[in-house]
């Protein structure tokens, strides 16, 4: 479905990507994780076409094209507009006529009780799933998410994870961006490590606590961020 | 229409917008009609004790452009510290017999404020046209003295021949104005001008919106979809010039109603084009400059520098060459 064919990225003159080569295949749900500076939102918005690389190929084929959503690591939404019309923005924007999806989707995420709420009236939590909401309007096939789950309380992220899961289920591909073991555990299948631009393994989540003995003799980030793994997973109640 | 809300019905968005309609009302308009006043300088004349010489003084000089003369019996001096009057003359009782006398030592008071400017003019008007009948009496009566014989009146009435002589010669006489840009009708491009220098500046305020886009990764994930960064830019585009358009319509339309000289109908097109071309102009500097602080710096060294160079033209200061077209000012000419 996507192929990264020796991807690489250089912004002023600091290699950001460094030759990656990967593959992800329809109805994946994968999760891009490494320390900050490893390149992860940038292989990401390669990946969604939102970057050109500076060499290598990044080949997408969907069944129409552009039909990818990205959700943003920031909350991409007009402060002053409601949450009504952000979705009617979104829906003519996107020609999408499927109502009965935009009205399963805000029953899912449980915007229907602050729909006529503006954006800058909405707690953290509720700007986020809005985000959400927003970026798969359109019902596309492949989903790029940044880090889009940080500042979200457990209640708000059950709902997003089971709606994006849900979307996972019925075919969609995933690949995001997260540092929150707690949605890592439960919404991806595999897992990418990139360290300094590079990708360094790639495994199934099932198989992490084998993976994870490779760093564990490294003095490196990755090694604390996976040192953390138990402490954040049991510390949410898993 | 919901970007439309959302970038008009903002509390800012709303107070910069009637900033405009508030600068024409209380500044454009009371401008033009201050200037037209203006052209008639009022000076006092005030005479106690209403006396014949003076009204017939007053007559002589025949009421002289730029001056609005006014005969008063009271000194008001109040109406001088407000600026309503640039000076005032008080005139000493028995003026015609002083003059008649010889006795024109101390004949006026003249009163004047710090602001007053053209008030010396006047006084030269008024003291030589009182010069030349105090000379006339006084010749009259040098003449008297030495030839008893002779009547007063007579000699008086004969000495004005030598204050209206027969010309030896006539010369032709004929104005030249030099054909340049500045003119009654240049003066008249200054509200519009200025109304373009706030058009310019509202724009810059709505291209913070497009700024603030960008920070929230607005713009990124619209370009996701088709045509996805277009539309919004698109949007921005017509929401802008079709309100400020709309804005300078109203603006125009009222200021022509109050006051007709103030804001043509006829210059409506006019700034409609100029809005459009401004817009234009500032979103792809917008576009191009992703920095604030650049797009800030370009903006508004472009605004100063446009109206400078305008008026360094419209005062002959600096020649208008080709690359005036590239200062939108200049094309309200």
């Amino acid at each position: 479905m996507l192929e990264l064919q020796n991807i690489n990225y250089v912004k002023k003159n600091k290699e950001i990507l460094n030759k990656i080569t990967a593959g992800v295949e329809r109805g994946e749900s994968i999760c891009l994780f490494g320390p900050n500076g490893a390149g992860k939102s940038t292989l990401l918005k390669i990946m969604a076409s939102l970057i050109k690389p500076t060499s290598g190929k990044c080949e997408i084929s969907l069944s129409t094209p552009k039909t990818v959503g990205y959700i943003p690591q920031q909350i991409a939404l007009f402060p002053n507009m409601s949450v009504k019309d952000h979705l009617k923005y979104y829906q003519k924007l996107t020609k999408q006529k499927d109502q009965a999806f935009i009205n399963e989707m805000s029953s899912a995420l449980d915007l229907n009780s602050i729909m006529n709420k503006k954006v800058e009236e909405l707690s953290g939590g509720m700007a986020r799933k809005l985000n959400l909401a927003v970026g798969v309007i359109h019902r596309p096939e492949m989903i790029f998410l940044d880090e889009a789950f940080v500042g979200v309380d457990l209640a708000f992220k059950h709902d997003m994870l089971t709606w994006l899961n849900k979307l996972n289920n019925q075919g969609v591909t995933i690949v995001f961006v997260s540092h929150d073991w707690h949605v890592i555990y439960n919404l991806a299948k595999t897992m990418w490590v990139l360290q300094d631009g590079k990708l360094m393994d790639q495994f199934l989540i099932k198989d992490i606590s084998k993976r994870e003995m490779d760093y564990q003799s490294e003095d490196s980030a990755l090694k604390k961020m996976f040192a953390l793994r138990k402490f954040d997973y049991e510390k949410n109640g898993n | 229409m919901t970007l439309w809300k959302s970038m008009l019905f903002k509390k800012s968005t709303l107070l910069m917008f009637l900033l405009m309609p508030l600068l024409v009302f209380f500044v454009v308009v009371p401008l033009f009609d201050q200037t037209v006043e203006d052209l008639q300088v009022a000076v006092h004349v005030v005479d106690p004790y209403e006396q014949t010489a003076v009204h017939e003084l007053i007559e002589k000089m025949d009421n002289p452009e730029p001056f609005n003369v006014q005969l008063q019996d009271e000194l008001d001096l109040q109406s001088l510290a407000r600026g309503e009057v640039e000076a005032i003359f008080v005139v000493e009782d028995q003026l015609a017999k002083k003059v008649q006398d010889g006795d024109v030592a101390e004949l006026f008071t003249w009163y004047r404020y710090d602001n007053s400017l053209v008030d010396g003019l006047f006084k030269e008007y008024m003291a030589s046209t009182l010069m030349e009948d105090i000379v006339r009496k006084e010749a009259a009566n040098l003449v008297v003295d030495e030839m008893h014989t002779v009547d007063w009146q007579e000699v008086y009435d004969y000495s004005s021949r030598y204050f209206e002589p027969e010309p030896l010669f006539q010369m032709n006489y004929e104005s030249y104005r030099e054909s340049t840009n500045h003119s009654e009708g240049s003066e008249a491009l200054y509200p519009l001008l200025l109304i373009w220098g706030y058009i310019w500046l509202l724009m810059i305020y709505l291209t913070s919106f497009i700024e603030h886009w960008r920070d929230k990764q607005l713009i990124e994930r619209l370009s996701i979809y088709r045509y996805g960064q277009v539309k919004l830019y698109g949007s921005w585009f017509i929401i802008t010039t079709v309100s400020v358009s709309l804005l300078i319509t109203i603006i125009v339309m009222f200021s022509s109603w109050f006051n007709p000289e103030s804001l043509g109908l006829t210059n409506l097109p006019k700034l409609v084009i100029i809005s459009f071309v401004s817009a234009l102009l500032l979103l792809m500097l917008s576009i191009l400059l992703r920095s604030r602080q650049a797009f800030l710096a370009v903006t508004l060294s472009y605004l100063i520098v446009a109206v400078a160079l305008f008026m360094l033209v419209d005062w002959q200061i600096l020649e208008s060459n080709w690359w005036s077209g590239l200062f939108i000012p200049f094309w309200l000419g």
